[in-house]
């Protein structure tokens, strides 16, 4: 029973979030709200850790200002007790060019009676800031590493 | 009570990149199994899609190649009916630097009759980028 309103918590605390629903989003968190997204800030200042649940409406406006569009795709859920991760697949469609970002998000979150507390959250951010920018990186950096990693 | 299929597949894992012993892995792995690591393959060939259980062992065989794992701590795990998802903080070093590197990563398994079918690895590859190359990548600001 609690594992089922812990799952529909963060169901709709996805669903909330990517529609842009700010109030529907904060109803899913507890007010000791925390969030870390393991990312580069200089390009995702609304990212890395955060807290409290005013975190919200700053990231929920700084990605509409970024993308006319937020689509997800959940792939993966499991819930076990307070704690419920997913994988999805976003497809952010940028402003400025119309390029479409995708790629795969795994978030995994706490909860505390039936509300999230905490909020953990990363993906492939290279690949990602090479999307966002629009230029390939892995070509300036492929020559040393492959100097690091035998193959 | 019976053991979850994640730790037994964890220990083989271990083992199998710090001691290349790969027995007991090749017996906890699904002949169909689909792996994927996401991340940028030209840096880390270790990376990249894989299917079946040959490439899937394989694949284990270049990353042992390439890191030895000193400690892993599980910072949060959940374990379902044939599944498991875990959010893990690994100590590394790159053997042919002899480099220390920590990451952090979410692994997302599926078991079909105890052995690994599916496996999904999400990293933070902008952070292991930088440690492997040892300087920070500078990038424009955006407010």
């Amino acid at each position: 029973m609690v594992e089922e309103v812990n799952r529909r918590c963060v169901l709709d605390f996805l669903k909330a979030f990517y529609c842009g629903d700010v109030e529907a989003t904060l109803a899913c968190c507890d007010d000791d709200f925390d969030t870390i997204t393991y990312a580069p800030i200089e390009l995702f200042p609304h990212l890395g850790h955060k807290h409290g649940k005013s975190w919200i409406p700053d990231a929920i406006e700084t990605q509409q200002k970024r993308y006319s569009s937020r689509k997800y795709e959940l792939h993966f859920i499991a819930v076990d007790g307070p704690r419920v991760a997913t994988m999805m697949r976003l497809a952010l469609q940028k402003r400025n060019d119309q390029r479409v970002v995708q790629f795969e998000n795994a978030e995994f979150f706490t909860l505390n009676n039936g509300r999230i507390r905490e909020h953990r959250s990363f993906f492939d951010s290279f690949d990602v800031v090479e999307q966002v920018l629009g230029h390939d990186l892995t070509e300036s950096f492929a020559a040393t590493m492959r100097g690091a990693m035998l193959r | 009570m019976t053991e979850h299929s994640l730790w037994r597949f964890s220990r083989a894992l271990y083992r199998a990149i710090n001691e290349r012993h790969t027995d007991e892995l090749d017996a906890l792995i699904d002949d169909e199994v689909e792996w994927a690591i996401y991340g940028p393959i030209d840096m880390f060939p270790f990376f990249g899609a894989r299917r079946g259980k040959a490439a899937v062992l394989d694949v284990c065989r270049q990353v042992a190649d390439n890191v030895r794992v000193h400690r892993f701590d599980r910072e949060s795990v959940m374990l379902g009916v044939d599944m498991a998802a875990s959010m893990m903080r690994f100590s590394l070093t790159a053997l042919n630097q002899n480099k220390p590197i920590s990451l952090r990563l979410a692994q997302f398994a599926q078991f079909k009759g105890g052995k690994l079918s599916n496996m999904r690895v999400i990293v933070d590859t902008f952070d292991l980028v930088e440690q492997a190359l040892g300087h920070p990548i500078h990038l424009p600001k955006i407010a």
